[in-house]
């Protein structure tokens, strides 16, 4: 385990390296001079040529990659050129009002995903499975940010009862607040997972559920909802697992868009602002966080893995 | 046709798929004036007999702007999956076949693309290349490369062990016949399934990109423009946030279907099944 654990951490590098090379070349290629952005359209040359110099962009390409490397390895992520804040300052707000969402989101997605999938899969040719069928088709099918302003659209807009936008309130400060401000974005972001989550869980039942020990368990006189949720579903889990990692990335996406929707301003709409405003740094550290992130849930997710099923030897 | 007869959802899906393809296509037959004819007097009429889905802030007719829309999403659906397949499916087939470094260079490149977030990339790429109905085409089939690359790969490896293989390869079939005359056709069953998988993702990930303002312009006709617009006129006309996104889910879900149709014929499971 142990040296499936240093294997993992030492693939990692690379690809974070090479993760690094293709943010800060994308964002060095981006059109439009971020130098001008800041200093508007009235500076002088002299005044524009200074500040090049300043940021070192007068250097050339690998230096200019090196010296950034460098900086961010030391944890300086450098300052925002449109608000003039330091970037973690920036992110670490955004960060806390994204991870708020996303664990909400995440918590509703698990629940009713694996509900809706334990029920499908108890009685396969229910009505409530081809319910759960159906629920499973709509989510995949619908757009999380067309969803999200038919929410607006019916909560916000005809009934009144939640804000038609959303903003951060923390929830060791206000939970009703939370969840009043939160409940739109966290249903919209919770939906697709929700309905992933519900096909795999439905899936590994049907399977487990022919196990030998399920059987075994019947034969005892288990009762039926004792064998489905604690006998079943423990090990219908594992795979389950896999996929959350898997879906993590979609999660970011999903975030990106629904947070735009309902203007929640957590990391996503921090990356959509940069985009627009042409903020390299904070787009670049951003990004960068965002990949580091990713790669260290799928990493977490293979470790939980081994270590929920004994039986997986890595060699 | 025996296998739609037995699935009926299947069939209605494949039937739905048909229609909107063919209604799209038929557009400048169909609609019922210029989608890009503005007519203030007519702006936020509500949707009636003369205009089915109303009309928009300048007073065009959303019905007419939802059909054409489903032109720039079936070339945006067929652009990103032709990309996507045109470089992923010979990297898979090189990396899989020759193992060793290339593979281990291929795959190390897939690893890079897949540990961005693909909505990043795409956004990183747009911002790079600017807006525009390509520049989105190109964007969401980067994205999808790592799929077609890492699939194809797989089934290479393998097809490429079976005596057949082998039987051509002692007959001194070159690498270009051997790749793609005898492996190819060989795993292209889990490859037709992700290119419907595929079109679904890239309608929804080029609709998303034109709702965050950053996809396909205006005027062109696109759902995704069409929400972002009609998401700052919720109060005063309802209607223009529901047409557009109804016709992505529609979209979507026939899609979707069709590609788990096409995986239970083939009898193949594929990456999509946990990426979709």
């Amino acid at each position: 385990m142990r040296q499936y654990l240093v294997l993992r951490i030492a693939q990692l590098i690379p690809v974070l390296f090479l993760a690094s090379i293709a943010i800060w070349a994308l964002m060095y290629l981006l059109p439009g001079d971020p130098v001008i952005a800041m200093l508007g359209p009235n500076a002088t040359p002299e005044q524009v040529t200074a500040v090049r110099a300043q940021l070192g962009f007068d250097q050339p390409v690998q230096t200019q990659y090196l010296g950034w490397l460098g900086r961010i390895l030391h944890g300086d992520f450098g300052t925002s050129y449109q608000t003039g804040l330091p970037v973690p300052q920036l992110i670490g707000s955004r960060a806390i009002a994204t991870v708020q969402l996303g664990t909400m989101a995440f918590v509703l997605s698990m629940v009713i995903g694996v509900t809706l999938g334990v029920v499908a899969a108890a009685r396969p040719k229910s009505f409530a499975a081809r319910v759960v069928g159906a629920y499973n088709s709509l989510t995949l099918a619908l757009p999380s940010f067309w969803l999200g302003l038919l929410l607006i659209l019916l909560f916000g807009v005809w009934l009144k009862v939640l804000p038609p936008a959303s903003g951060f309130v923390p929830i060791w400060v206000d939970p009703l607040g939370t969840v009043r401000m939160s409940l739109l974005p966290v249903v919209t972001l919770a939906s697709y997972t929700s309905g992933i989550v519900a096909r795999f869980v439905r899936a590994a039942m049907l399977d487990v559920l022919e196990a030998d020990y399920v059987r075994t368990a019947r034969a005892k006189g288990v009762t039926e909802q004792r064998v489905v949720w604690r006998h079943a579903l423990r090990n219908a889990l594992l795979p389950t697992v896999t996929v959350l990692g898997l879906q993590f990335g979609a999660f970011i996406g999903g975030a990106v868009v629904t947070e735009g929707v309902f203007n929640y301003p957590g990391l996503g709409s921090l990356v959509l602002s940069s985009v627009l405003q042409r903020d390299y740094t904070t787009l670049q550290a951003t990004i960068l966080m965002i990949v580091a992130a990713f790669t260290l849930v799928n990493l977490a997710v293979d470790l939980l893995y081994a270590f929920l099923d004994p039986r997986i030897q890595y060699a | 046709m025996a296998y739609l007869r037995q699935r009926p959802s299947s069939a209605f899906a494949v039937s739905l798929l048909a229609v909107l393809a063919l209604v799209s296509l038929l557009a400048p037959l169909l609609a019922p004036s210029d989608p890009n004819q503005t007519n203030l007097i007519r702006q936020f009429e509500p949707p009636s007999a003369v205009g089915l889905f109303g009309t928009d802030e300048l007073g065009r007719d959303l019905f007419s702007r939802v059909l054409y829309g489903g032109q720039t999403a079936l070339l945006t659906a067929l652009g990103a999956v032709a990309l996507a397949s045109i470089v992923g499916i010979p990297l898979g087939l090189v990396s899989g076949y020759f193992g060793g470094w290339v593979d281990a260079l291929g795959m190390r490149l897939i690893d890079v693309l897949l540990a961005i977030p693909s909505i990043l990339i795409a956004l990183g790429l747009i911002a790079m290349f600017g807006r525009g109905t390509v520049n989105v085409i190109v964007a969401v089939g980067v994205v999808n490369i790592p799929a077609f690359a890492r699939l194809t790969r797989a089934t290479t490896l393998s097809v490429k062990e079976q005596d057949f293989v082998h039987a051509t390869q002692a007959m001194g079939a070159g690498y270009g016949y051997l790749l793609g005359r005898t492996i190819l056709p060989n795993a292209i069953g889990p490859i037709v399934v992700q290119m419907a998988v595929t079109g679904a993702t890239a309608i929804l990930l080029a609709s998303a990109l034109s709702f965050l303002g950053l996809g396909i312009q205006p005027p062109t006709s696109d759902w995704g423009t069409m929400l972002s617009i009609g998401r700052q006129h919720l109060f005063e006309a309802p209607w223009y946030g529901i047409f557009p996104g109804l016709a992505i889910a529609i979209t979507v879900y026939a899609l979707d279907e069709l590609s788990r149709a096409l995986q239970e014929l083939l009898g193949t499971r594929t990456r999509a099944e946990l990426s979709l």
